[in-house]
């Protein structure tokens, strides 16, 4: 089999895997208490009985089980997410409004935490037993153990109550709901950046030091065994300078799971940031069914890219 | 019985090996010392703090400070609880001492004697019985009074966070009806200001055997009595009659004045007044190890409790997701094939689902207790686990010593408890160790997002509440528990990495 047939099979397990997951969701929705009908009365719009059948219509509840189970699994395919409970309005609106914003926060810190711990990992490696290793890899243990949430509002006190460094983490000052600034001219840009990155650099810190650790001590772990294998010993003996063999030939060879947890670290780290209102069912199905998807889909790039890289593995 | 002894030999050996293995890591002795740090406080929780951690509320003012606050800080603002009698704290008058508590005085000692009563009392028998003589014709009672106060001292600068006052009387008059039967409440700062609490002034039409309790009780946090006429304007203010009435230190009293007169003279008069449960309680703005939190609840009784639930939820879970992960990963790599298959399929499905909004789900949907959390945690933490047993497995079941016990016969159940089990043991103490915290930090995110059972107190319940009740003011309320959290999850970490460094040789430094 080559690289297409292996592309394949993992096309066809990624597919088995979303329709599992959709069934999941379905299964696990299906038995939580409560209904629209509840949710919508609970806020006082339910008046006639002619709006309640119009709910019951809209939600779908008067199908039986297995044609809301087929228009379902078509819905999250088409990613017809529904309307919210609460609101009535269309879920994927919402979900879009927040995507956004999370997408940044996460993508900065991500990206941030990935580069300094896969570097701090390369070099706590290569010094292995060091003053450095000790500290960094306590250091990392220690922030990975720390609840993000504890560290969030230890931050938001520390910074903002006590010291007035950072404001509060919003995503933006509030002043710019009325006045945003304009990024047309070169001090409105200015302007707009350093509002954004003031506002980004909590949170930004907070999830950096919960992620980095993982990466960190996912590389000097892999490092630590790639750096005893006999072809690092023939690059010293051939000269190389330290920097080309650690990064060029070890942490190319040490890459994969880090690639694979890159993956993985990437889907799951949206899951914290979209939790949401625990009642609103079509919204958290929607928000879950995102995640998860983000998850496969991250999964199967990884695999992909480990296919790629690694001659070894595609025609496993 | 020989081979249960070798048996046990064998398994205490073990044991003794891990504790071997744990020595040679300093990480690992840290770790380990912390852990058995929080286990016996986790242990001996009851004898560390006699409070119960989601019961008892009101043991001081809410959002009291600790109290040792008051005496290294400077904080003299700071109140400690303080019952007025000191020595009883009901001023139940459960014994003739008791009387001794209180100054009793009338303005008319001919005609009003003071005793004690061992059989009639307001809640439990004994209460202080006073004694209007029967009056001569013709003279008149132009109103007698009498007053039951309890003196003190007030040591503190600030005042304390709420006051609660009770008392009782009952009245066994006969002959003529009075005109005037009243009962006054008061606190009084000695020499300067007197501060009505409560007072009742009809009381003549008082049944027997019916006592008289001030309704609603005698308390600063109650809205009749800062709106009463007294406290109005200073409350609207701001001021609340707790820091009105004690707002220096200095000599206070607590009192009771019942009042008697009547104008009817042609009929005989006499009667016998019972006084019960007279007592104030000041709730101190400080309190024991680490403050109360917004119900008056001892946090410090909360830390040591939540202890236990950490603990039991980080072993209970993480021990069962390990002994699930260990059995199929030893099923699926011992019996190839379509089992295995299955198996692994199943586990990489579940490996993929994101973990924290499932089981977010699940809790919620199976309602949140000990035992939910538990199962949830353990049933989505086992998968990782079962993938690494069952790579080690697929290896090792062809190693040379293997196959030679399987020419001699051995069967499988041999082979997996004499070959396989001892060289995976290594792993699953690592994986025992890293699932810990895992599910440890899981139980406190599930709390602090509200997923608790209501009948424990969990360190992330903690953070919880603090987030709700503006908590994060107070660092004696949430650092304990953000860094008892992470302390004994980075313990369970040390402790991992200790053994692994140890067992895999491939990783040992070179000297």
């Amino acid at each position: 089999m080559g690289l297409r047939g292996y592309i394949a099979r993992r096309s066809a397990y990624t597919l088995v895997l979303l329709l599992f997951v959709i069934t999941l969701n379905f299964i696990i929705f299906e038995v939580m208490p409560g209904s629209p009908i509840d949710a919508l009365a609970s806020t006082g719009k339910l008046h006639s009985t002619t709006a309640r059948d119009s709910v019951i219509a809209k939600f779908g509840l008067d199908k039986d089980v297995f044609t809301r189970f087929q228009d379902y699994v078509v819905n999250m395919l088409t990613f017809q997410f529904g309307y919210s409970f609460y609101t009535a309005a269309p879920v994927s609106n919402e979900i879009v409004a927040r995507l956004t914003d999370t997408l940044l926060l996460i993508g900065v810190s991500t990206v941030l935490s990935i580069t300094v711990g896969v570097f701090l990992g390369v070099i706590t490696a290569s010094r292995r037993g060091g003053v450095f290793d000790s500290a960094a890899v306590t250091g990392s243990l220690v922030t990975f153990s720390l609840p993000t949430f504890f560290m969030g509002v230890t931050a938001i006190l520390i910074f903002f109550y006590y010291l007035h460094w950072f404001p509060l983490a919003h995503d933006q000052p509030d002043n710019w709901t009325l006045s945003p600034p304009n990024t047309g001219t070169f001090s409105g840009l200015v302007e707009y950046i350093q509002g954004r990155a003031q506002h980004l650099f909590l949170p930004v810190m907070v999830l950096f030091l919960f992620q980095y650790g993982g990466y960190l001590l996912l590389t000097r772990a892999t490092m630590t065994e790639a750096l005893t294998d006999d072809y690092i010993l023939t690059s010293r003996a051939k000269g190389l300078s330290e920097r080309t063999v650690l990064f060029k030939h070890a942490l190319k060879n040490a890459s994969l799971p880090i690639v694979t947890s890159i993956a993985l670290g990437v889907g799951f780290i949206l899951a914290g940031a979209l939790i949401t209102d625990n009642n609103d069912y079509p919204a958290m199905q929607a928000i879950f069914y995102i995640i998860a998807l983000m998850v496969i889909i991250a999964n199967f790039a990884a695999d992909i890219i480990l296919g790629l890289i690694d001659p070894r593995i595609k025609y496993g | 019985m020989e081979a249960r002894e070798v048996r046990l030999r064998k398994g205490l050996g073990r044991i003794l090996n891990v504790f071997f293995l744990i020595r040679r890591s300093r990480r690992a002795i840290f770790g380990t010392s912390i852990i058995v740090f929080y286990i016996l406080i986790a242990l001996f929780a009851p004898l560390l703090t006699s409070n119960d951690p989601v019961y008892a509320q009101n043991l001081a003012a809410n959002y009291a400070a600790p109290s040792w606050y008051r005496t290294l800080t400077f904080e003299k603002g700071l109140s400690a609880n303080q019952l007025v009698p000191s020595q009883t704290s009901t001023g139940a008058f459960d014994t003739q001492d008791s009387i001794s508590q209180y100054t009793l005085t009338t303005n008319n000692p001919g005609a009003v004697s003071f005793q004690y009563s061992p059989t009639v009392g307001h809640n439990a028998a004994g209460s202080l019985q006073v004694n209007v003589a029967p009056r001569t014709s013709g003279s008149i009672y132009g109103g007698i009074n009498f007053t039951v106060e309890s003196r003190f001292n007030y040591p503190y600068d600030g005042p304390p966070g709420r006051f609660v006052g009770t008392g009782s009387v009952l009245f066994h008059l006969s002959g003529a009806t009075p005109s005037t039967v009243a009962a006054l409440f008061t606190i009084d700062r000695i020499g300067n200001q007197s501060y009505r609490v409560a007072s009742a002034d009809s009381l003549a039409q008082q049944p027997y055997n019916l006592w008289y309790t001030p309704n609603p009780q005698i308390d600063s946090l109650d809205s009749s009595l800062q709106t009463s006429s007294i406290f109005r304007a200073a409350s609207q203010r701001g001021i609340l009659p707790n820091a009105l009435v004690f707002s220096s230190m200095g000599s206070y009293s607590f009192k009771l004045v019942v009042t008697i007169a009547d104008t009817d003279l042609s009929q005989p008069f006499s009667g016998i007044v019972y006084l019960d449960d007279i007592s104030l309680r000041l709730y101190g703005t400080s309190y024991g190890l680490l403050g109360t939190d917004y119900v008056g609840r001892d946090l410090f009784s909360q830390l040591v409790y939540g202890a236990r639930v950490s603990l039991l939820v980080g072993l209970l879970a993480a021990g069962i997701a390990v002994g699930v992960g260990l059995v199929v990963g030893l099923v699926a790599g011992f019996k190839a094939g379509v089992l295995d298959e299955v198996l692994m399929r199943f586990t990489d499905m579940l490996l993929v689902l994101p973990g924290l909004p499932l089981i977010l789900v699940l809790v919620a949907i199976l309602s949140p207790s000990l035992t939910s959390i538990i199962t949830v945690i353990a049933l989505l933490g086992w998968m990782g686990f079962a993938r690494v047993i069952r790579s080690q497995v697929v290896t090792l079941k062809e190693r040379p010593f293997v196959e030679a016990s399987r020419a001699v016969g051995a069967g499988t159940g041999h082979l997996i408890r004499q070959h396989i089990l001892p060289n995976v043991m290594g792993l699953t103490y690592v994986s025992l160790a890293t699932s810990v915290p895992a599910a440890i930090t899981l139980e406190a995110a599930l709390s602090f997002l509200g997923l608790f059972d209501p009948f424990v107190m969990s360190w992330g319940r903690m953070l919880n509440n603090a987030e709700s009740f503006q908590g994060f003011f107070f660092w004696w309320w949430f650092v304990p528990p953000g860094i008892s959290i992470a302390l004994l999850s980075l313990s369970f970490i040390l402790v991992g990495y200790g053994i692994d460094d140890i067992l895999n040789p491939r990783l040992r430094q070179r000297r």
